[in-house]
């Protein structure tokens, strides 16, 4: 059972979130070329050890967060959510 | 005028649950740098020195605030009318009626704790969740805001959920 | 008859006496037995059958060790299959019966499998069933008897009628295990201030204390612990679980537990899932049989069974025991025995002992022979011993009715080691001890691989020291005593002289042959000797057989045990009911449940409801003895010639609200809803990021910041979190708040010719004729002072509208529009009839948007704006996804009139039945207005290929083939004059 620590609610189990991929990628402006659409949707690495990643925290607040995962050991270093200016609010 | 029928209304009585009418369930929603703005507005009708924080609710004379998002406060009234609020400018946010999307069951103190701690993965002691507190998490694999109150601790499920989860709940406690 | 009750002494009540039956004869014990010590004092020495061999077993263990004595539980319903004899606490009117013999426990025809034994020995499936029997029909043949012949107990088929619960707690300092160690961790945790939970297997605190003759810091050990366990119990951060095993350790300090409760309360088994910041494992040590022949006959047991079987519950397993051993524990049971007045004899591997070992025993009045050991046991339940030296000389025969063997101890750290922490191999205890790790877990006590019951408090005292520096409070300095405690070293693996068969997996019939026949054969690995022995893989997962598994083999490979490896630990420690896993969450309860505001009504008027996804919905409407099929043409008509109301409250619908709400419509939609004008609504679909579509609905702008946006039922939370990723990720700038209303509102379509006239009837604020109010009009009125929201919408292809009011006014809703269609010579329809009507139209659906078509498979390529950019419109211009040669949507219909066919069908060319077709069936339905069976499908090339041509409906799996003509998909009203009209 992996916790995370939402930001907004606190530490919470794993089953309370989704996961939504990964965080490192920024897709291209929407009339951007294919070529690029490409690369952002269908082209990943495969690290090992510390990783950002995408979780939204479905079963509670609902916010998109950045999980930072190591994807061998699953030891979560830090959680922040997607917005910065977030938070500022949440403080 | 029709008469309001909640989802609970045909679940027979069980000893310590209740259904908590939920007259006015407004949420208003900020733009993040216009939030401060809507908290200080929001409290002040509502006769409370500040808007809530994370994870808390706050009471005032007719209505409550729960701050259940960065931007966003819940104002929950058992009595009155939706028009009885004020509504957001564009500029400064949106402002939703609610009303209908939630069921409150209410859960007494002496079943609140033991009974919930089946269904709800948070520390629910009184040391840890105090009168006040508020918590979104799921029942249940249901979305829900529990609420402590005085006397016992408030869940505000989503309504078409809210018989499943009553059932769930009062075959647990029986 | 061997064993017997010491006539005082044992932590029983023997003013609490307690009747049991075993195999349906009455028996009798005290308060504080166990079935196993219970059984033992009736004499009752074989108790079990083995597995494979159907080899007479008795009691070798006291605790979790046990491998042989598993018996069954309950009968009917209640039976409760390889229950441990020595962990079931004994109680009033227990039931247990012995498992896997016949006809007999003590006549088992079972036991011939004892004559093949060379056939089954290590690799048995793997090597049989070669040649003239490889067949695959050979072997289910053989199949059958086997799985008969081999086995443990039989669980019942019937269902179970037990309550079991789920609790979740939360707390500092988990500690597993209240014998010493655990007892003086949870006490200074708690002394510092932490929030302790303490969990114990037994039902009596105490662990190795309560058979523990010797003072422990010079009190007698029960009082020591009686002191302890009641400011334990006194404290209030502390709570105390006995009953209770934890099975499992996860990640981030999370620990999965079981608690069996009282017969009579309100659940049968607890399952905690426990979250500490901190977690000691004091889960004590188990100790390893002897490997010599026999050692699993009626009467063996572990020294340290014999001695807690005396002290504990005041049983003597025999009259004349002897105790072979190899390590200095053993001393202390046959010290114990010999003043309890039982001769007992003690045979010790070794040659030199320290001279207090010596004395203690000539006191005790203990027969000593050094340089000895077991060759093998004499009778089919133990009346003597062949002992000689380590090389088989010297032979001797000692008669005795009950043998003790103490092979070495091995610390119970598969907690830890279910975390991926290997244990260390220590050559001189001969143990594993735990592995170092950088999470919050300490072993304590003798599960750190301490011995001695002073030195386990004091590692539990450090222990729980430890917890509470890190968890920022003061403790006392105390430190981590070394392991060992042994006088002298042990000697452990004498595998020289053995007769007969000598086991190492007691539970599953695996002897010392099959482990080096297996290495022989190249399977010298600990994984792979697991799976081609079976040796580990039975209910007490090598407990007490993997350290011995493993000598043997690095015996075989003349190699160091600790070059061997180990097997991966997992969870669960112990078996673990699916029940307590379960919990509430079964039956209706398995998931939770969703209902429409309507519900109620629906059901009253004797709606047949259907479970799609969580939600309820109303299937067809059933009038007299009607059939699905019959019920959905009748509603289909009353739609398309009178007024039908259907549900359809279960819809996602999203509120999208702030001045950039029509800008991310337009890059969400693939056509333009920025400058739809308010009080309008629009049918829109909404790609992937890879151009497949997503899913459809319409979005309606309700005020000039303001779209009601709906989904598909099924779509909706999918919609919904891709929204709220899409604003939060990569388009914070925009001011738009989304909002799930789904449950806020109520909604009803009102659909058919006289469906505006209905309507007018009800809401008298809305001017409803088409001029006023055209096709994907929305308005807003109001009817018995309830709002509502009302858009003409069609997915019927009827005039049509969809009317929404706040979800508790949606039976008031229901019950005026149910009379209002009713008095038109119109009713209700359901989902049945509502497929079958749109499918009429050529409308798309939940079978069609399966996440492999695009837009232009659809046919709805001309709906994407050409003037603003969206979600997919980058990807879907790829070239795979303009082949002209992909499947297409088309409608079909039989070319006999009056032929059916189903959905899921494969379409192929008349006569050529081959690979994968050419396409597939999506949906299909009676007509009633055609007077014909229609459907939707994709087909490879489309319309440009097939239109008005042949293909065959190929259903290979229902056994049927219908040759379909293939049209365009719009089978009813194509230009559409019913919704405008």
């Amino acid at each position: 059972m992996l916790r995370i620590n939402c930001p907004f609610c606190g530490e919470r189990d794993h089953s309370e979130f989704t996961y939504g991929g990964d965080a490192t990628v920024t897709y291209p402006a929407l009339d951007a070329p294919t070529e690029a659409w490409f690369e952002a949707v269908y082209v990943r690495s495969n690290p090992k050890g510390p990783h950002r990643e995408r979780w939204q925290h479905s079963d509670g607040c609902r916010l998109w967060l950045i999980v930072e995962r190591d994807t061998v050991t699953h030891a979560i270093t830090r959680v922040e959510p997607s917005r910065a200016v977030l938070s500022e609010l949440i403080k | 005028m029709a008469d309001r029928i909640s989802p609970v209304s045909q679940n027979k009585p069980v000893a310590g649950f209740s259904h908590r009418a939920c007259a006015v369930l407004l949420q208003y929603h900020a733009w993040p740098d216009r939030y401060a703005e809507m908290a200080r507005g929001l409290a002040t009708r509502c006769g409370l020195p500040e808007a809530p924080r994370p994870g808390k609710a706050a009471r005032g004379a007719t209505a409550g605030l729960l701050r259940v998002h960065p931007q966003r406060l819940w104002l929950v009234a058992e009595e009155g009318r939706v028009s009885d609020h004020p509504k957001l400018g564009a500029e400064i946010g949106a402002t939703l009626d609610l009303s209908h999307a939630r069921t409150i069951i209410h859960v007494s103190e002496d079943s609140a704790v033991p009974l919930l701690s089946r269904f709800v993965a948070i520390d629910l002691r009184p040391h840890r969740f105090a009168e006040d507190d508020i918590a979104l998490t799921p029942i249940h694999r249901v979305g829900v805001v529990l609420w402590r109150r005085a006397d016992g601790i408030d869940v505000l499920a989503p309504r078409s959920f809210a018989r499943s989860i009553w059932e769930l709940l009062a075959e647990a406690a029986a | 008859m061997t064993g017997f009750r010491l006539k005082s002494g044992g932590a029983i009540d023997r003013g609490k006496p307690l009747s049991f039956s075993f195999d349906g004869r009455m028996l009798r014990g005290f308060t504080g037995d166990t079935l196993a010590s219970a059984l033992l004092a009736s004499g009752q020495r074989l108790v079990a059958r083995s597995f494979k061999y159907h080899r007479p077993r008795g009691i070798m263990g006291a605790g979790v060790e046990e491998a042989s004595a598993l018996v069954t539980v309950g009968k009917g319903a209640h039976t409760t299959p390889n229950t441990l004899a020595s962990t079931e606490e004994l109680v009033d009117g227990l039931d247990a019966y012995s498992q896997h013999c016949w006809p007999s426990l003590r006549f088992d025809l079972g036991a011939i499998n004892q004559l093949f034994a060379r056939l089954f020995s290590a690799g048995f499936y793997y090597k049989t069933f070669m040649g003239p029997g490889k067949r695959p029909k050979s072997w289910l043949f053989y199949e059958h008897f086997i799985r008969r012949a081999a086995g443990l107990g039989v669980a019942s088929r019937e269902p179970d009628p037990d309550h079991y619960e789920s609790r979740e707690a939360f707390c500092d300092v988990l500690v597993i295990g209240a014998g010493p160690a655990g007892i003086e961790a949870a006490r200074v945790a708690a002394e510092a201030g932490l929030d302790v939970f303490l969990a114990e297997r037994d039902f009596l605190l105490g662990g190795a204390l309560l058979h523990e003759s010797q003072p422990i810091e010079d009190t007698d050990a029960r009082d020591w612990l009686s002191a302890r366990e009641r400011s334990l119990r006194a404290a209030p951060n502390v709570r105390i679980l006995g009953h209770t095993t934890a099975f499992g350790l996860y990640d981030n300090g999370v620990a999965g537990l079981v608690e069996r409760l009282q017969p009579g309360a309100s659940a049968r088994e607890r399952f905690w899932v426990v979250r500490a910041k901190r977690i000691v494992i004091a889960a004590g040590a188990l100790e390893r049989p002897l490997v010599f022949g026999n050692n699993d006959r009626p009467g063996v047991m572990l020294a340290s069974a014999l001695r807690a079987y005396a002290n504990r519950w005041a049983v003597a397993a025999g009259r004349r025991v002897l105790i072979a051993t190899n390590n200095d524990s053993a001393y202390a049971a046959a010290h114990d025995l010999a003043r309890a007045g039982i001769a007992t004899t003690l045979i010790d591997a070794r040659e030199n002992l320290p001279a207090s070992l010596l004395h203690k025993s000539k006191e005790a009045g203990v027969e000593l022979r050094l340089a000895c050991v077991p060759l093998r046991t004499i009778g089919r339940c133990a009346r003597a011993v062949e002992i000689g030296t380590a090389d088989g000389g010297g032979v001797e025969t000692i008669q005795c009715d009950a043998v003790g063997m103490s092979g070495g101890w091995s610390p119970t750290q598969h907690l830890l080691s279910q975390r991926g922490v290997k244990p260390i191999w220590n050559e001189t205890l001969a143990a594993f001890l735990p592995g170092a790790t950088g999470e919050p877990i300490r072993c304590a006590g003798a599960a750190a691989g301490t011995w001695r019951s002073e030195d386990c408090a004091r590692s539990g005292r450090a222990a729980g020291a430890e917890a509470a520096r890190a968890l920022g409070r003061r403790a006392p300095d105390e430190e981590f005593p070394g392991p060992g405690g042994w006088e002298a070293p042990i000697r452990p693996w004498v595998f020289g002289g053995i007769k007969g068969k000598a086991f190492v997996d007691l539970q599953n019939d695996v002897t010392l042959d099959d482990v080096r026949q297996a290495c022989a054969e190249g399977y010298d690995a600990p994984e792979l000797l697991k799976r081609y022995t079976t040796l580990g893989m039975a209910t007490d997962q090598g407990r007490t057989s993997a350290v011995n598994a493993l000598a043997v083999i690095a015996e075989a490979r003349a190699k160091p045990l600790d070059a061997i490896g180990t097997t991966t630990f997992r969870p669960p420690f112990v078996p673990v009911s699916i029940g307590a896993l379960a919990g509430a969450e079964r039956d209706q309860h398995l998931l939770p449940t969703r209902r429409s505001p309507m519900h109620d009504a629906l059901v009253a008027q004797g709606a047949r409801m259907l479970e799609t996804g969580l939600w309820l919905r109303p299937w067809f409407y059933p009038q007299g003895e009607e059939t699905v099929d019959e019920s959905y043409l009748r509603e289909m008509r009353l739609v398309r010639e009178a007024v039908g109301i259907c549900d359809v409250s279960t819809l996602g619908k999203i509120a999208v609200q702030g001045p950039d709400a029509g800008e991310l419509l337009d890059r969400v939609y693939v056509n333009a809803f920025k400058s739809l004008t308010v009080g309008r609504a629009r049918y829109g679909v909404m790609l992937r990021d890879d151009g497949i579509v997503m899913d459809d609905g319409t979005s309606w702008r309700i005020g000039e910041h303001e779209y009601f946006m709906t989904t598909t039922t099924a779509n909706a939370g999918k919609v919904m979190a891709w929204l709220e990723e899409l604003l939060e990720t990569r388009w914070p700038d925009l001011r738009v708040a989304v909002t799930s209303v789904t449950d806020q509102w109520a909604g009803a379509s009102v659909a058919g010719p006289l469906a505006r006239d209905l309507l007018q009837a009800l809401v008298k604020d809305v001017d409803f004729t088409n001029e006023a109010f055209s096709f994907m009009g929305v308005r807003e009125g109001s009817f018995d002072g309830v709002h509502c929201r009302i858009a003409r919408i069609s997915f019927s292809g009827e005039l049509a509208y969809e009317i929404y009011v706040p979800a508790d006014y949606g039976q008031a809703l229901w019950r005026v529009l149910l009379e209002g269609a009713k008095s038109r010579g119109g009713g209700t329809y359901g989902l049945e009839a509502l497929g079958a009507l749109r499918v009429e139209k050529g409308h798309v659906g939940g079978p069609e948007l399966d996440g492999r078509a695009t837009l232009d498979d659809l046919g709805l390529g001309r709906l994407a704006s050409t003037k603003k950019p969206f979600i997919g419109s980058a990807l879907r211009m790829r070239p795979d996804l303009q082949r002209k040669d992909r499947a297409q949507i088309v409608g079909l219909m039989p070319v006999t009139t009056g032929e059916t066919f189903k959905g899921g069908s494969i379409l192929c060319a008349a006569g050529d039945e081959s690979g994968h077709g050419l396409g597939w069936v999506t949906s299909v339905t009676e007509s009633p207005s055609l007077g014909q069976w229609i459907g939707l499908g994709f087909v490879k090339g489309g319309l440009a290929d097939w239109e008005g041509r042949t293909l065959l409906a190929d259903d290979p799996i229902r056994g049927r083939r219908t040759l379909v003509k293939v049209v365009a998909p719009h089978f009813l009203d194509p230009e559409g004059k019913r919704l405008h009209g």
